[in-house]
């Protein structure tokens, strides 16, 4: 309460209008097919450079909130996800908009959206500090070891080729060490260019790496198509009794969604699927999913939005961001200088308390953004490409060239761009190639710390129990990895046009 | 191209890098001692994605021909590409960012609008759209944001 009183009311103001850009931003890019969170979230990290912290982290925070509910729109109107994560959504979501009406369907997807966004927040609340307090009694080794596995769970669960994942992930930490080591001063991989000896610039690798190669992809459609929908019924109008018939589904992804948001690489579209069929199976009425289930809609939207609260614990208490997006968002805390783990929780309550406040602020503004704007950002849907595409490529540019000025950074983002398009064409992965990015220094340093400490021991990895006990998950992982691959031996490696990040 | 022969290429290209990495920092010096200097981890690194290539590359190699490879919308990607080298160069050159960005926008909007028929109506429209976003972009990021273009 004491940190209420210490806020001023020109604070308040100030973090709720960063938080309605950022539902206002996220909601429309999360509902337009193609564009979605990464590219939302990238173009608007730039502007957070002339923005307070706590600003900052909320504007992008509400950014990824109101994604996960936007693709849901687009999803239930149209029958095309406008995030990967909302493609368990399309089936019921298209079925009850065609049979009863889309505003019931988009009802179901933001009570459950709401419900998984509070549960999320709610468990990061409780579990960030004695997390932090546990955090703070590990060592370089197990920091190490928590990063890593962050990186080999990506590869795990990945959907794709885990050989092209893993390389991703390489050739990221590779990214990652360009500049001035920081143990010893010394240039790496910068090639006596002055811009490089502070590292690859974060705005130009997600810009090329997200909203470049997003907009080359978009190129190969038809760029005048434009969508055509009935936009009658879209008013968000549910009954008690509807939205209590969708309570144990919106409970059930909820918790799923918070689980697999904790663990690290795992991420939203795992946690929608589970929650999807999990629901199936508790559910009363199975044979009704797929066929406009309100419980079908509303599991993964819950699980969507859970996952948010549930991978910012581990961003917010060790430093390791488990998502694309949280791995975008932790630009924010680097451009301020600020690195996330037990220390910031502990030597930081004020920016803490307003993230944990401004958190759940953030989800009660996404409902009621939701309510009255859905229809508004569902009419927005029949914007084409054509338009959409040299927004998204002038907005970027300038955004890039606002967090340095230098054009050099502009050449950088394009030349990643082209690269990330190519990659993205044979199906490599450009969200794993963005987290081994952003571990790269945690895990180099902590790496080497230990080693350094240790007098070269590398059984320091593997002595204390807590060590143990990661390298021993990290083992089943790539033991799963490995079946996996065994699995899939019969159709190796088919490059194509998977149009993943 | 087939995706098996793209695949190879792509392999090939990656070991490369990986190998150019290696030789960049292999003479990087280790003042602190210890099996880890500053080039210790890049390496580390270049040598787990060479092994991951080459078990990618044998994986594909023994493979089938895989389907083809088509680069939707081919023609747009290099325009536009072009037209960002262009609008960079002679922004660094000669300077003057707001036309070139006009000029640059309504080029993109002309180019993407001619999937369908593209209309002097169109033409104007993008022109005077293009102008409005321009004019936006401008007084947001000169007059709020400070940023010298």
């Amino acid at each position: 309460m004491d940190f209420l009183a210490s806020i001023d009311l020109m604070t308040w103001l100030s973090a709720a209008g960063s938080i309605f850009v950022g539902l206002f931003v996220g909601m429309l890019f999360g509902a337009l097919p193609g564009l979605g969170l990464t590219i939302a979230i990238t173009l608007l990290l730039p502007l957070t450079y002339t923005m307070e912290p706590l600003n900052a982290i909320l504007m992008l925070l509400a950014v990824y909130q109101a994604a996960e509910y936007g693709g849901s729109i687009s999803a239930i109107a149209l029958g095309i996800p406008g995030t990967v994560m909302a493609a368990p959504i399309v089936q019921d979501g298209r079925a009850m908009a065609q049979e009863s009406s889309p505003g019931k369907a988009l009802g179901f997807s933001l009570y459950a959206s709401t419900l998984g966004g509070l549960f999320g927040g709610a468990v990061l609340i409780l579990f960030a500090q004695p997390l932090a307090r546990f955090a703070l009694r590990l060592g370089d080794a197990e920091f190490f070891l928590l990063g890593l596995m962050g990186l080999v769970a990506v590869t795990a669960f990945a959907a794709r080729d885990p050989i092209k994942v893993a390389i991703s992930i390489c050739f990221g930490m590779i990214a990652g060490t360009i500049g001035l080591d920081m143990f010893t001063g010394l240039p790496r991989l910068s090639f006596d260019i002055p811009q490089l000896y502070e590292g690859l610039n974060l705005i130009s690798l997600v810009v090329g790496l997200f909203a470049f190669s997003e907009a080359f992809y978009m190129m190969g459609g038809d760029m005048r198509h434009r969508y055509e929908f009935d936009t009658s019924r879209m008013k968000i109008t549910l009954t008690v009794r509807e939205m209590l018939s969708g309570f144990k589904a919106s409970t059930i992804g909820a918790v799923i969604g918070t689980v697999l948001g904790i663990l690290p690489g795992v991420g939203s579209t795992v946690a929608g699927w589970l929650a999807y069929s999990t629901a199936k199976s508790f559910s009363k009425t199975p044979a009704k999913f797929g066929n406009g289930s309100g419980e079908g809609i509303a599991a993964p939207d819950s699980a969507n939005n859970a996952v948010v609260g549930g991978a910012l614990l581990p961003f917010l208490t060790l430093g390791i961001p488990g998502t694309a997006g949280i791995a975008i968002i932790a630009g924010a805390f680097i451009i301020h200088g600020i690195t996330p783990g037990p220390q910031m929780i502990r030597d930081n309550p004020e920016l803490i308390n307003g993230i944990f406040i401004g958190f759940m602020v953030t989800t009660v503004g996404m409902f009621v953004m939701g309510k009255l704007l859905s229809q508004g950002f569902a009419r927005a849907l029949v914007t084409p490409n054509f338009i959409l595409v040299p927004g998204v490529l002038i907005l970027s540019i300038v955004g890039v060239y606002t967090t340095r000025s230098q054009v050099f950074d502009l050449w950088l983002a394009l030349g990643i761009g082209i690269a990330a398009y190519l990659m993205r064409r044979l199906d490599y992965s450009v969200a794993g190639f963005v987290l081994a990015f952003v571990l790269s220094p945690i895990i180099e340093i902590s790496f080497r710390r230990a080693l350094l400490i240790s007098g070269d021991d590398y059984t320091v990895f593997v002595t204390r129990p807590i060590s143990a006990v990661l390298v021993a998950v990290m083992v089943v992982m790539l033991g799963f990895t490995v079946r996996k691959l065994l699995r899939k031996r019969g159709a190796p490696a088919a490059g194509g046009a998977a149009n993943g990040t | 191209m087939s995706s098996r022969l793209a695949n190879l290429m792509m392999y090939v290209l990656l070991i490369a890098i990986a190998a150019g990495v290696i030789w960049q920092v292999h003479g990087l010096p280790n003042p602190f001692g210890g099996s880890i200097g500053s080039g210790g981890f890049p390496t580390l690194m270049a040598i787990a994605a060479i092994g991951l290539c080459t078990i990618g590359a044998i994986r594909t190699a023994l493979g089938p021909e895989g389907p083809r490879i088509d680069i939707p919308g081919l023609g747009k990607v290099v325009a536009t590409i072009l037209a960002m080298v262009a609008l960079f160069g002679l922004w660094q050159l000669v300077g003057y960012f707001f036309p070139l960005a006009f000029v640059f926008l309504t080029g993109l909007l002309c180019l993407y609008a001619a999937d369908g028929t593209l209309t002097p109506r169109l033409v104007l429209l993008n022109s005077i759209g293009s102008a409005v976003v321009i004019l936006c972009i401008y007084l947001f990021f000169t007059h709020v944001l400070y940023v010298r273009f």
